[in-house]
């Protein structure tokens, strides 16, 4: 990796973020660093509470009272968006070359606004189109998202939709102004499985035709496998391990990352019960000083008292373990499978 | 919509027959309009000859059905007190109502619709607490002190309006500013946290995400549906206001609308007035109730015809 890199589209440096809470101070964020290239599908793995969505809300602007971005940098193609002139230009940003689809699509749209009036506001305001261009243009987005009778849909409302067609409104409100960058933050958690593959399939499809670059925040690894280059394991608000899709799966390095893998059912298995990581992620109120994994971790020394930097893998990647690639579940699952015989 | 108007009519028609039912069970059963109307010192010669004359002396089904006939001819008999039938003088006093009404609601709407917009978008702010008090202290005064306290600093004391009456627009000040206080302070109150509830909700959020300004966020997407809730209480608003603030507020000024001549009504014991007057007042309600419905379905796509 020595030769001249192109500039990241979207560059997080060191973010910390928190919330100030009744009960204190809540460090949602605690260092996270990541870069997605022009093109590129990143995945942001992790548990409820692990910080992926408070990365994206981080990144859209969308961190409001009482949480605030205390240190760290999010650069878009090398400019900080978080100085004064940043800000605005990250205004001018969100919602055009940077957009986001949500977790819900039953609550993301306007229950009193038609379908139509969602996509002509959106491309109204950024495309500076007319009201009928928007119009012709909003129809023909339905259609790209798979939506039949798009002039007829145009003027329902959102509860005349299923959930897998507002989803699909949703993705087709994100890309109407041809993004640079999607962060799509769980998008199918909602939805059937079935209809789960076909939002994926849709966004995947969209990323080819327009080259666009994806943020895909989910705790299902399987999706992951399908879509995505690169993949970013949070806990507790940091990244402990990123590399390629490839190596993370075949070769993780940390405990944390071994044990989601493990834990991931397959159909392959004829273990007749799940296997989970044991305990809950620490409190981010009063996060441990050293490894955040340490109280779960099967391989866990003295060593993990203090916190483990990020090093470079053979593989390209980066971990954050003290440890890395040590296969920390080996035994333990052996005893869990003898229990469950 | 129109079978949906049709069929709220039809229930709007049984509503004003239950409410004559009621009348009738508690002037002519319960109470009895003798007693009510004429004087204490009346002989039994003078009593006999006035159940004689209005019919009171018939069996209670012949009066029901005669009555009942009467109010679908929209006759509700002569006022005793002013000599002319009961449905002119309730007519000729109507306007000035609805004229009280409207302007005292709109003055409540216009005011408090925006203000309470304005504090929810920062809860707590100084903006908010000073909305939140004055809304607590519009909510605590009632209504009758508030009208002599404004006579006392505004007409009496400094004379920029009249102390009572009607006739120009400056008679009009005073009585709909009483009107409308614990009014606007309601709507205040609900629209404020009707948009602090909505501007938390998800697809606020996303609206932002889409880079849309904050004050279309704050009017297009959350006023509309903070909306809903507050329409339902200033049709309240009105319907408290004809049924009920308007007798306070017309009295203490004098304004010569419905609500005073009710009062008078009571006070010469003119039972036909009164009957005209509260006949009046019942399908006012029911109008305003057709009328609410048919603006929640205008406004909600989501309510079906139920």
């Amino acid at each position: 990796m020595a030769y001249a890199q192109p500039t990241p589209i979207l560059e997080v440096r060191d973010l910390h973020v928190e919330f100030d809470t009744m009960s204190g101070l809540v460090q949602g964020l605690r260092g996270v660093s990541f870069s997605v290239m022009p093109g590129e599908t990143l995945a942001l793995v992790g548990e409820s509470g692990s910080g992926k969505s408070v990365t994206a809300q981080a990144v859209m602007g969308l961190i409001g009272l009482p949480g605030s971005i205390v240190s760290g940098d999010i650069l878009w193609k090398g400019q900080s968006l978080l100085t004064p002139e940043g800000q605005k230009k990250a205004a001018s940003l969100r919602g055009k070359s940077l957009s986001m689809v949500f977790q819900d699509p039953m609550t993301s749209l306007n229950p009193l606004m038609t379908i139509g009036a969602h996509l002509v506001e959106v491309l109204r305001r950024h495309m500076k189109l007319s009201k009928p261009q928007a119009f012709a243009r909003g129809a023909e987005l339905l259609e790209a998202v798979g939506i039949t009778e798009p002039r007829r849909r145009m003027a329902q409302y959102p509860h005349e939709f299923s959930g897998g067609m507002r989803q699909r409104v949703m993705i087709a409100l994100a890309i109407a102004c041809e993004p640079d960058l999607l962060i799509a933050d769980e998008p199918t958690t909602a939805l059937d499985v079935t209809i789960q593959a076909q939002v994926l399939d849709l966004l995947a499809d969209f990323q080819k035709s327009m080259g666009l670059s994806i943020v895909l925040i989910t705790h299902d690894l399987g999706i992951v496998a399908g879509l995505c280059e690169r993949v970013a394991v949070m806990y507790a608000g940091s990244i402990v391990e990123a590399g390629s899709a490839a190596t993370v799966f075949e070769q993780a390095e940390h405990p944390y990352t071994q044990g989601l893998i493990r834990s991931t059912p397959r159909l392959d298995d004829r273990r007749d019960r799940l296997v989970s990581i044991e305990g809950a992620p620490p409190s981010l109120l009063h996060p441990p000083k050293g490894c955040a994994f340490q109280s779960r971790c099967p391989v866990a020394s003295r060593q993990c008292d203090t916190k483990p930097a990020r090093q470079v893998t053979p593989a390209g990647g980066s971990v954050s373990c003290w440890t890395p690639s040590l296969p920390a579940w080996a035994d333990v699952a052996k005893t869990t499978e003898v229990h469950a015989r | 919509m129109g079978t949906f108007i049709l069929r709220r009519s039809l229930q709007g028609f049984l509503v004003v027959l239950g409410v004559t039912i009621v009348v009738f069970v508690a002037t002519r059963m319960i109470g009895d309009p003798a007693q009510v109307m004429l004087p204490l010192s009346a002989t039994d010669a003078q009593r006999a000859a006035f159940e004689q004359q209005f019919g009171l002396d018939r069996p209670l089904d012949a009066q029901f059905i005669s009555f009942v006939g009467d109010l679908m001819r929209f006759d509700f008999g002569e006022s005793l007190w002013q000599r002319r039938s009961a449905l002119d003088v309730v007519l000729e006093k109507l306007p000035k109502t609805l004229e009280l009404i409207g302007v005292g609601l709109l003055l409540a709407t216009v005011i408090g619709i925006p203000l309470g917009a304005l504090a929810a978008v920062r809860p707590d702010g100084l903006f908010d607490r000073i909305v939140v008090g004055l809304s607590l202290t519009g909510l605590s005064v009632p209504q009758f002190w508030l009208g002599l306290l404004l006579i006392m600093v505004f007409a009496v004391g400094l004379g920029w309006v009249p102390t009572f009456g009607s006739g120009s627009l400056a008679h009009m000040i005073l009585p709909a500013i009483t009107l409308a206080v614990p009014s606007m302070a309601r709507i205040m109150m609900l629209v404020r946290s009707s948009v602090i509830n909505e501007l938390n909700q998800q697809y606020v959020r996303t609206a932002k995400a889409r880079g849309m300004p904050f004050g279309r966020v704050l009017f297009q997407h959350a006023m509309r549906n903070a909306l809903v809730p507050v329409l339902t209480l200033v049709g309240w608003e009105v319907i408290s206001a004809w049924a009920g603030y308007t007798v306070v507020v017309e009295t203490v000024f004098a304004w010569p609308g419905l609500g005073f001549t009710a009062m008078k009504a009571i006070n010469h014991s003119d039972l036909f007035l009164l009957q005209a007057i509260v006949f009046v007042v019942a399908v006012g309600i029911v109008l305003v109730n057709i009328g609410l419905d048919v603006l929640f379905k205008l406004i909600d796509p989501r309510i079906k015809e139920a």
